[in-house]
């Protein structure tokens, strides 16, 4: 036996947080576990638990690269560090000097730990075009969860360090034990079940969760806002309000209940298809049983009355006083090292660069520091936004966004695009330039998680394959060519500077403690009842009280309340589209081994469900003919797409639940990976966005379905080459199935 | 050396596949012989969660249960095996098939009663779950797959220790139990239900409260339970058979003769009374 060597980490294998363990034997990795020692006791995820196949993946790439055919074309020659980012410097210069820096677009993929860097760069480039996926993901929650508490960050407190857990709790659009892209925040939902009296799931469909819960409500996708209203209007007509909480803490509570008055349980029940006696009970669960929180999930924001749906689950938290209560919902005290995003925020957003963020004069909330990524790709495709220079880290734009053909043709028309990717993928194959990427075990960097109530270490436990580099190093590099002033001479430079608050640390320090956080007796709350917010109590906000009427969001010309409107296709909103389109679809199916668009190369993960797979009720099935695990077309008035159809009683007639995110890693790349066989994106539209964030439906449209046909499925897809050790499992395994 | 068992909560398992995860993460590209052989990348699945889909909208149900090698005392594999010592029971109760006596006659395959055997086709042998003995001979008190379970659903545990648990437990298939003697325990298998919700077709409201009567046919006995605030009636963990249930609210009744749980579970839907 060689030598062993233990090390700690933390894993980022989704927006990560999870303490890990890992064995290295002459260098190499032999084990990898939870850490027990960590505030996540040890567990981690099948996808954490399977990094070992993605660190030693023959697909990572290890060099540098340029395209040397066609875009899309899959030819390519290894260049030199030197050779790339004497390139990027040049292009970025001259850019900025030809046509302005706003003609430089970064963006990135949801936050993976360089949110920070792509944020800094912009800044010091002075542009302020940053594209993310923040506008259906978080971003309308931190955005509207800061016009109640100052920045923005609202989560449920499942510690007890208050003294207590939440008693109800509703997991909204969630399922935090698979999606898992909070994964430090699952252990702590699952350690707090043990307290929780109510459970309350809100999802289209059954779960493992919502088999034990103590309500399960099936809404139809996209019609949450009045399920919220809804139950508004129960508390309020029954009178059971926190009235403590109302009367000296809130305002606009009369605005409010003018507001939920017409939303009755009973016009709810034909709005969202939720019998009205559970829509009545879940008011009162938790009304009455509190302190309560509601976990949102994304699914919420990739719909395009997302703003005033966050709206109403807000007001409805605020309603029952659970807000800063022990076992609510709580605005977390930051680490002593303060909060993270203070790398970048400490570089001003000017008025100059904030007039050319694309996307800003329709979505004042969402395009007010980073680009409106539909606005950008139809004024690409027009020619308003002449972007020269489009650096991408992690993401992939052409797999996430409404409508894949347009993004492909826009994303096509730039002259000049580099990625940042430990594999290559549909964002690489339309790059100029694509950078090799570290695994989170081959870097040292600074982990955020999202309640930042701490942050964490990522510490090298091995080298990266060939010439990889992390992404710190990339965009560090990157700064120091064009903006020396405000970037470091070293990694370990930039490292320390972040972790400078804390009390005589730096990184070398940091990274032996592993975690810089506030928790147990360190944590407040009831903030607003302190001088913590405000001198003699309060709110953060102009009126220093919970708004539940907003004059911010009135004075940027949105309604001050929340409302209900339909998706922007809907049985109701376009019934001559529903009349051939007759089912409701949304694309919020997850597997606990995917993570977004990741993993489909790790054969251990892929081996659970080889092809995207999308839910149907067995009535469904049988009107179009089609059976479980066979393929079918799902087609909208944009595009179609072909799933495995998995017949699930558990999801409601009429709707089917498509898998999100999907493309083929191993498709040629003329097809971009095959991002046009089964991604839902190519069926949503980019024409009806969220009048707030800009997000459109990418979770409620109108789709039709009919079986797949043998010779649909003879063209030149699906033939899969070797890739890797992934194999063919017989067909393609769409379900679990009960053996025995 | 205690004797050992795995002792399974479906109630807490979430499905969130660690355990066959870290199954493979422990024998894939590993050679723990003569415990195991390395396990093939793909199409073995020693520890392999499945899932259970029962009733239908709105009254559905979804569990997930690990399936594994059980480790049965009477073990028919070790019966089958033609070669002395290839497959045999350790003094923990784990059931090993020698990675390297065995002669990959497939016998095993054959009688296992729970499938829970594959043949590996590029090393001409029969592999599966060890418990992880390597790993327990190396001072580990459970395997990987109990360590990495984060809901505390799968247990390893010393049979003493488990007794009461053992005691509420089942095991798959049942009708086996004596025969094989099993040593993996389920905890709350979910057994069949007939439900149903009732309301009042003329007040178009449900009705809370209603009596529900429901009568095994097979041993007579009856179980009582009322409409919840939903007008729902759930009857939870019957066993397969036939049944008969009464529904009596006020002056109003409906009856329901032969509901056959044998096949699968009831979902009466919407009753009006």
């Amino acid at each position: 036996m060689g030598e062993r060597k233990v090390h700690y980490t933390t894993c980022i294998g989704c927006h990560g947080g999870c303490g890990v363990k890992v064995t290295t034997e002459d260098g190499v990795i032999v084990h990898i576990e939870g850490n027990p020692d960590s505030l996540t006791r040890g567990t981690m995820c099948a996808k954490g638990l399977s990094t070992i196949q993605h660190i030693d993946n023959p697909y990572r790439l290890k060099y540098p690269i340029k395209r040397s055919g066609p875009k899309g074309s899959g030819k390519w020659e290894r260049i030199s560090w030197d050779e790339a980012l004497d390139t990027i410097e040049e292009k970025m210069k001259s850019a900025i000097k030809d046509f302005g820096p706003q003609t430089i677009a970064i963006s990135q993929g949801t936050g993976r730990g360089y949110n920070r860097y792509t944020h800094r760069l912009a800044r010091s480039l002075k542009t302020a075009n940053i594209i993310t996926p923040g506008y259906v993901c978080h971003s309308p929650r931190l955005g509207l969860f800061g016009l109640v508490t100052g920045y923005g960050r609202l989560y449920c407190d499942y510690h007890g360090w208050g003294g207590e857990f939440p008693k109800t709790q509703i997991m909204w659009a969630k399922q935090l034990e698979i999606s898992s892209a909070d994964s430090e925040m699952c252990n702590w939902f699952i350690q707090s079940l043990d307290y929780c009296k109510n459970l309350i799931i809100i999802d289209p469909r059954q779960t493992a969760y919502a088999s034990r819960a103590t309500l399960h409500l099936q809404p139809r996708p996209g019609t949450d806002s009045a399920l919220a209203l809804a139950m508004m209007n129960v508390i309020i007509n029954e009178g059971l309000w926190d009235k403590e909480f109302v009367d000296n803490w809130t305002y606009g509570f009369e605005e409010l209940k003018e507001r939920v008055m017409p939303m009755t349980p009973e016009r709810a029940s034909e709005i969202t298809w939720v019998p009205k006696e559970k829509i009545i009970q879940a008011a009162r669960m938790f009304a009455i049983d509190t302190p309560g929180c509601i976990q949102v999930g994304s699914s919420i924001e990739r719909q395009a009355n997302c703003g005033y749906t966050i709206r109403a689950i807000t007001c409805l938290m605020g309603l029952c006083g659970n807000i800063e209560r022990p076992g609510s919902m709580i605005s977390w005290v930051l680490p002593e090292t303060g909060l993270i995003e203070d790398f970048f925020l400490e570089l001003p957003l000017t008025d100059e660069m904030k007039s050319h963020i694309i996307g800003i004069d329709k979505f004042k909330m969402g395009a007010a520091r980073t680009c409106n990524p539909d606005t950008m790709v139809k004024a690409i495709l027009s020619g308003d936004a002449p972007i020269k220079v489009w650096l991408s880290v992690g993401g992939q734009q052409i797999v996430h966004m409404a409508n894949t053909k347009e993004v492909v043709q826009a994303i096509e028309k730039v002259e000049f695009m580099v990625h940042c990717d430990q594999f290559m993928g549909p964002m690489a194959q339309a790059a100029d330039i694509v950078l090799p990427s570290a695994h989170f075990l081959e870097m040292d960097d600074v982990y955020d998680m999202h309640p930042r109530f701490m942050i964490e270490a990522h510490n090298k436990v091995v080298e990266p394959p060939g010439e990889a580099k992390s992404n710190i190093w990339i965009f560090n590099e990157i700064g120091k060519r064009i903006v020396p002033e405000l970037w470091f001479d070293t990694v370990e430079d930039c490292l320390d500077y972040q972790v400078k608050k804390g009390q005589g640390m730096n990184w070398k320090k940091f990274s032996e403690q592993l975690v810089s956080g506030c928790w147990g007796k360190d944590q407040v709350y009831y903030k607003y009842k302190t001088d913590y917010w405000k001198k003699g109590g309060g709110f953060p906000t102009p009126t220093g009280k919970f708004e539940f009427h907003s004059n911010k969001l009135e004075e940027l010309g949105y309604d001050p309340l929340p409302l209900y409107r339909e998706p922007g296709e809907s049985p109701v909103s376009t019934p001559d589209v529903f009349k051939e389109y007759p089912i409701v679809m949304t694309s919020g199916y997850r597997q606990p081994f995917y993570f977004l668009g990741q993993y489909r190369n790790i054969p251990w993960l892929r081996s659970f469900m080889e092809y995207p797979t999308a839910q149907i009720h067995p009535n469904t099935a049988k009107k179009y003919g089609i059976k479980d695990g066979d393929w079918m077309w799902i087609e909208s008035r944009r595009g179609k797409i072909r799933q495995k159809c998995r017949v699930f009683p558990g999801i409601l007639e009429g709707v089917l639940m498509a898998t999100a995110n999907c493309f083929y890693p191993e498709e040629p790349p003329e097809t971009y990976h095959g991002v046009f066989i089964s991604n839902p994106n190519v069926l949503t539209s980019n024409d009806h966005l969220d009048p707030m964030y800009g997000s459109p439906d990418l979770t409620c449209l109108l789709c039709k379905i009919y079986p797949c046909k043998e010779e649909d499925l003879q063209e030149n897809v699906f033939k899969t080459e070797e890739y890797g050790t992934v194999q063919q499992l017989g067909g393609g395994k769409t379900a679990l199935t009960e053996k025995g | 050396m205690t004797k050992k068992v795995f002792v399974i909560d479906i109630k807490k398992c979430n499905g969130c596949h660690a355990c066959q995860i870290v199954c493979k993460d422990e024998h894939v590209g590993n050679d723990w012989s003569p415990i195991a052989k390395p396990q093939p990348d793909a199409g073995q699945f020693w520890m392999e969660l499945t899932e259970r889909v029962r009733g239908t909208v709105p009254k559905v149900k979804v569990a997930y249960r690990p399936h594994m090698c059980m480790h049965c005392d009477n073990a028919p594999c070790i019966e089958a095996c033609p070669v002395e010592g290839a497959i045999y029971k350790r003094e923990d109760g784990l059931v090993i098939i020698d990675s390297v006596k065995c002669s990959g006659c497939r016998n095993c395959l054959d009688v296992c009663p729970y499938d829970a055997i594959f043949y590996n086709d590029d090393l001409n042998l029969a592999q599966k779950c060890t418990g992880c003995a390597h790993l327990l001979d190396d001072g580990w008190v459970e395997p990987r797959c109990a360590d990495a379970c984060p809901t505390g659903a799968l247990k390893f545990m010393d049979e003493d220790e488990a007794k009461k648990l053992i005691s509420k437990a089942e095991v798959w298939k049942p009708e086996l139990k004596k025969q094989v003697k099993p040593r993996v325990y389920y905890l709350n298998l979910p057994g069949r239900f007939i439900a149903g919700t009732v309301y009042d077709p003329k007040a178009k409201e449900v009705i809370i409260g209603a009596d529900c009567a429901l009568t095994d046919a097979a041993t007579g006995k009856t179980y009582n339970i009322k409409t919840d605030n939903y007008g729902d009636f759930w009857f939870e963990g019957l066993g397969k058979g036939e049944y008969s249930l009464q529904i009596v609210a006020g002056k109003k009744k409906e009856t329901f003769k032969k509901l056959d749980t044998t096949l699968e579970d009831i979902n009466l839907g919407d009753i009006a009374l």
